[in-house]
């Protein structure tokens, strides 16, 4: 059987500007796939060649078998999709909006309304007038209210707040556990790595790495902290996986990469005062491919703007 | 879905067209008014007129056989004065909405996220645009003949009927080369500058050839040349070149922008 989306060599170029060169990408039925990367990496026109809106320099989109551009049509009965803050017509109400996609897509009248009242939105207010949130909410009813079994969504959270994001992810489980394969596309590294089982990292238009969340993760270091009560002996820490970033008599701060169990055998020997081993996070693996200049691979604790940071970390590095 | 997709568009044109429509209709009925005294004055009017430079009454289209008590003449002052300012408004609003402002905006991406062909898209806005365009040729005729009765001018309403057909494959050549040079730049700013430039160069050859006559052969390049609605009202049957020059304009143009619209990168 196709896979909903393959993505082959697939190359896009607007004049002499760089859109996307030589995406390689195949996500598997069943499975919620993220594409991060900042703004302008290429995830937008990853999209709009996966949705058939632009025509591919060189390569394919094929969405089941079927090519994205030479069978837009087949392929959006079998795809619903949503651009980033779309533009809906601001004279119709959420209502009239649902419904007029709705019966182009050929769903029952009010397919809309239980997502509707999920995502609390009041479809009787003309689009002109909600926030961008709100639209924002329209935008993820839209693409979860039919039954199609791929969907395309292009920074599906932009806008949401933290409750209505905790929603979507929901949406995006339930989807996966029917079977629906999901692409998404965000520089939300925190929702990537709640919602996807695979992430693609997009980077000025070529893919970086495809891979698990876990397995991404695991290839990345691990910070370690140590104080000593005692200085360690020379020699404690040379070890091939492992990288000493700074080291004074009482506190080490070191990487370890990949088995961490002969580094943890070495401290065992150890009169320690405290320890901490810090799991990279998306975000980390993210920005590691984004700035060599901030050593986030070689040393998480410092690079800083963490929590609730997503899109600050992504612009301090861009 | 192509049904749903007319009425929703018909929706977002009917502000404008009818807004267009009222206002020729306002005008007409207005001009109509004027006409049975601009009939019983055409005399001292013509001797009035006679003083003005030949080139302003070329320059507002008075300089033909003016008959004022004419009313073939006196509709082809009127509307050919004024249909052609109105329907290049009209065309490059309408025919420029699904190509340039609904990309710009991201609705018609919306619009394709659903098993929506470009076609078909684009069949809905041509019929849009050819029903704006014949009501408001209807209006520009239906003033004249509304207000008819009123004031005794005695306009022949199935004549203005066969006008109203004439004005509208104009008003539809028009629509289309707006619609594709909007397919072509996807720029509302500069299809409306281009269309809009092209009429004001068309009506100035078109002075220019009647003061000049050595440049008479330039005459066929100005649509003005082509838009003849006197001949229909007094002779009650249209001239073949003008309508087949505007039909085939129209769908030559539409065409091309089917052609164009199904290849394009819909990017804004």
């Amino acid at each position: 059987m196709s896979a909903p989306i393959e993505l082959v060599a697939l190359t896009k170029s607007y004049g002499r500007r760089r859109g996307i060169v030589d995406v390689d990408v195949v996500v598997r039925e069943g499975e919620v796939f993220g594409f991060l990367g900042p703004n302008g990496a290429g995830k937008t026109t990853t999209i709009r060649c996966i949705t058939g809106i632009v025509r591919p320099t060189s390569g394919r989109a094929v969405i089941f078998g079927l090519d994205a551009w030479d069978k837009a049509v087949a392929a959006h009965r079998r795809m619903a999709s949503v651009g980033s803050d779309p533009g809906y017509l601001g004279e119709l109400t959420a209502a009239e909006l649902l419904g007029h996609l709705g019966r182009l897509r050929g769903l029952a009248a009010g397919a809309w309304h239980g997502l509707v009242e999920r995502l609390e939105l009041d479809p009787s207010v003309k689009l002109r007038k909600l926030s961008r949130g709100n639209r924002q909410k329209v935008a993820v009813v839209d693409v979860f209210m039919g039954e199609e079994p791929l969907l395309v969504m292009d920074e599906p959270t932009s806008g949401l707040d933290p409750l209505m994001q905790r929603e979507f992810l929901g949406l995006v489980a339930e989807a996966r556990t029917v079977g629906r394969t999901v692409f998404l596309s965000t520089h939300n590294l925190v929702e990537a790595e709640r919602a996807c089982d695979r992430v693609g990292i997009i980077r000025e238009g070529r893919v970086q790495e495809i891979a698990t969340v876990a397995t991404l993760m695991e290839s990345h270091a691990r910070s370690v902290n140590l104080v000593l009560d005692v200085p360690a002996p020379p020699g404690t820490f040379d070890l091939p996986n492992v990288r000493v970033l700074a080291e004074t008599d009482r506190e080490v701060h070191l990487t370890v990469r990949g088995d961490v169990n002969v580094l943890v055998g070495r401290i065992a020997g150890l009169r320690l005062i405290d320890l901490a081993i810090t799991t990279p996070d998306i975000e980390d693996v993210f920005l590691s491919h984004y700035d060599a200049r901030v050593s986030v691979t070689d040393d998480p604790s410092q690079s800083g703007a963490r929590p609730g940071g997503d899109d600050a970390a992504t612009e301090s590095h861009r | 879905m192509t049904g749903r997709l007319l009425r929703l568009e018909l929706r977002r044109s009917r502000a404008l067209v009818g807004w267009l429509s009222l206002t020729a209709l306002l005008y007409g009925a207005t001009m109509a008014a004027f006409f049975p005294s601009m009939r019983e004055s055409a005399a001292m009017m013509e001797q009035v007129l006679k003083i003005w430079p030949k080139e302003m009454l070329v320059a507002f289209g008075m300089d033909k056989d003016l008959g004022l008590t004419d009313p073939g003449s006196f509709f082809a002052i009127y509307a050919g004065e004024f249909f052609p300012v109105l329907a290049a408004i009209a065309a490059i609003f309408l025919a420029t909405r699904t190509t340039t402002v609904d990309v710009d905006r991201g609705w018609g991406e919306i619009s394709l996220a659903t098993p929506l062909s470009r076609t078909r898209q684009m069949a809905v806005a041509i019929a849009v645009q050819a029903v704006g365009m014949g009501i408001l040729a209807i209006g520009t005729v239906g003033g004249l003949v509304l207000v008819d009765p009123l004031v005794g001018a005695r306009f022949d309403a199935g004549r203005f009927g066969l006008a109203a057909i004439d004005t509208w494959i104009y008003g539809c050549a028009v629509a289309a080369v707006a619609t594709l040079i909007g397919s072509l730049t996807l720029s509302r700013g500069l299809t409306g500058g281009i269309v809009a430039g092209v009429l004001i160069a068309m009506y100035l050859v078109s002075v220019v050839v009647a003061l000049e006559p050595s440049l008479d052969w330039l005459r066929n390049a100005s649509a003005f040349s082509w838009f003849d609605t006197a001949t229909v009202i007094d002779e009650g049957r249209i001239e073949a070149g003008g309508p087949v020059v505007f039909g085939a304009v129209a769908l030559l143009g539409w065409a091309a922008s089917f052609a164009v619209w199904r290849r394009r990168d819909l990017v804004g």
